[in-house]
């Protein structure tokens, strides 16, 4: 090559800059900037945009950023416990423990209840536990019907037992002392971040991060919610703020999926600021406390909110 | 350096949670960079600044190789900003924030005179706009090799492409900023 055009001469400025093209190549290039006007123009400009990034400094991070970490850590902790309350034993379980389960299924509401209140104490104590959730199917309860907004609430929608499906349940002793990311990664069915989901079959199945992250590891989990929640408008501004609503509420561990599906992990005394935030007159469903948890205010709630 | 945050990696790996810490703090500054110019707006941008340092956290035991943190870390970094970017954009987040938004800061070094320094800011504003608003994989690599100052070699790992690839797209994206900003300058 001896000469050079200008049709291809910009392909080469990234190469110049970083000067890494051959010094045969560089020459043919200063000499053609040095005679073509336009191209010396074109080469300013982008010497002059490369000043300008150069001249882009990085913004301080907040100064508690690193306390924020921790924080989530803890809450994901406080969470995967949440989700081991709720856990079923996998189809590959041992006789005795499906014994149990046959056991559990003729015992009446009062055994029930006994059962949770003792699991209460000892949410964390056994290798697998098989729980199960009175059926409360509730009839659709309409709520606030208008013109252009809807709102209904169903209550356990096709409900199966709350499920959680754990491959393996080694956990974490009180007491431990092992290293947390070790833990994390030996059980980690126990300890997933939940943060994607989709509807198959009316369950939800949950994914955790590190599933997009590693794939080829097996995140995958079987949720139920305790509330799935319909709300129905034909104002897109409507949606969007309720959108933008649910997912700036941190403390709800909003999770989105597809645009019109969220689902929420939230504490029990929360669930009228839901209700007020959707705008509901009430989100009906049984007593909190028929729901499992170690005391009133713990009780952990999955809240499906569908906008339509 | 790069040994010193290996030997970071290995003592967290040990069960020395002050390690992460301190990997926490030597990367903050790049990743909270990174997802600002992703989201645009501060407290987002450092909500997903944890979320990735939440999930190093808990994957880490899972690296390969202790002296490929760095890429490792970009790696989760850059896939959870486009993760987030793409839920914000589907609820209309970026709709509502002004690309002039006070939000977006613009940080300027010492030196000049108020006039000089709105000048520049002024300009910086405009570039910073430019880049956000381009495509996806030109923002990226532009991002990662002439903001975060990553090497050729890191950018190929974190992209998951040839090398030759990443010089061609790198010198594409410079060429389409330039062509954006031409009217402005």
């Amino acid at each position: 090559m001896n000469t050079m055009d200008c049709k291809n001469i910009e392909e080469l400025f990234s190469a110049y800059t970083e000067k890494e093209l051959d010094a045969q190549t560089a020459v043919l290039l200063e000499s053609h900037l040095s005679t073509c006007k336009a191209c010396m123009r074109e080469w300013d400009y982008l010497k002059e945009t490369l000043q300008w990034i150069a001249c882009i400094e990085h913004v301080p991070p907040p100064s508690d950023l690193l306390a924020g970490i921790h924080e989530k850590l803890e809450q994901r902790n406080i969470f995967s416990r949440f989700i081991n309350w709720f856990r079923y034993a996998n189809p590959t379980m041992s006789i005795p423990a499906a014994a149990m389960t046959v056991l559990l299924a003729f015992a009446g509401m009062s055994l029930y209840k006994n059962f949770f209140q003792h699991q209460a104490d000892i949410p964390f104590s056994k290798e697998t536990q098989t729980l199960n959730l009175a059926d409360n199917k509730a009839d659709l309860k309409p709520y606030l019907n208008t013109p252009t907004n809807s709102y209904q609430v169903i209550q356990k929608p096709d409900f199966q037992g709350f499920r959680f499906d754990v491959l393996h349940s080694r956990l974490q002793s009180k007491n431990s002392t092992n290293h947390p990311a070790s833990i994390n990664y030996n059980t980690r069915m126990d300890r997933g971040i939940i943060n994607g989901f989709e509807t198959q079959n009316n369950l939800f199945e949950a994914h955790s991060d590190l599933e997009d992250l590693l794939p080829g590891n097996n995140f995958r989990h079987h949720l139920t919610p305790d509330f799935m929640i319909t709300l129905k408008t034909a104002d897109p501004a409507t949606r969007t703020r309720i959108s933008q609503q649910l997912l700036a509420e941190k403390k709800w561990h909003p999770k989105m999926y597809k645009n019109d599906l969220f689902l929420l992990f939230l504490k029990s005394t929360e669930l009228t600021n839901l209700q007020n935030t959707l705008a509901l007159q009430e989100i009906g469903g049984p007593p909190f406390s028929n729901f499992p948890g170690p005391s009133n205010t713990d009780k952990m709630l999955m809240v499906a909110v569908r906008i339509q | 350096m790069k040994n010193e945050i290996t030997e970071l990696v290995r003592a967290y790996r040990r069960g020395d949670t002050q390690s992460f810490n301190k990997l926490v703090l030597h990367y903050q500054t790049k990743i909270y960079n990174l997802a600002l110019n992703y989201v645009k707006q501060q407290e987002e941008a450092k909500d997903l600044t944890q979320e990735i340092f939440v999930t190093v956290y808990r994957s880490l035991p899972k690296l390969k190789d202790d002296t490929k943190f760095s890429s490792w870390l970009f790696q989760i970094a850059i896939n959870h900003c486009r993760n987030r970017y793409k839920k914000l954009q589907k609820i209309g987040f970026f709709n509502s924030l002004s690309l002039n938004d006070p939000d977006f800061p613009v940080m300027l070094s010492g030196g000049e005179t108020p006039e000089q320094k709105l000048e520049r800011k002024d300009v910086i504003t405009k570039v910073q706009n430019a880049i956000t608003t381009m495509p996806a994989a030109e923002k990226e690599i532009l991002i990662l090799r002439d903001i975060q100052e990553l090497s050729y070699d890191e950018i190929s790992t974190v992209l998951n492409v040839p090398l030759g690839t990443v010089k061609s797209k790198l010198n594409r994206a410079r060429i389409s900023l330039k062509n954006r900003l031409k009217s402005e300058m």
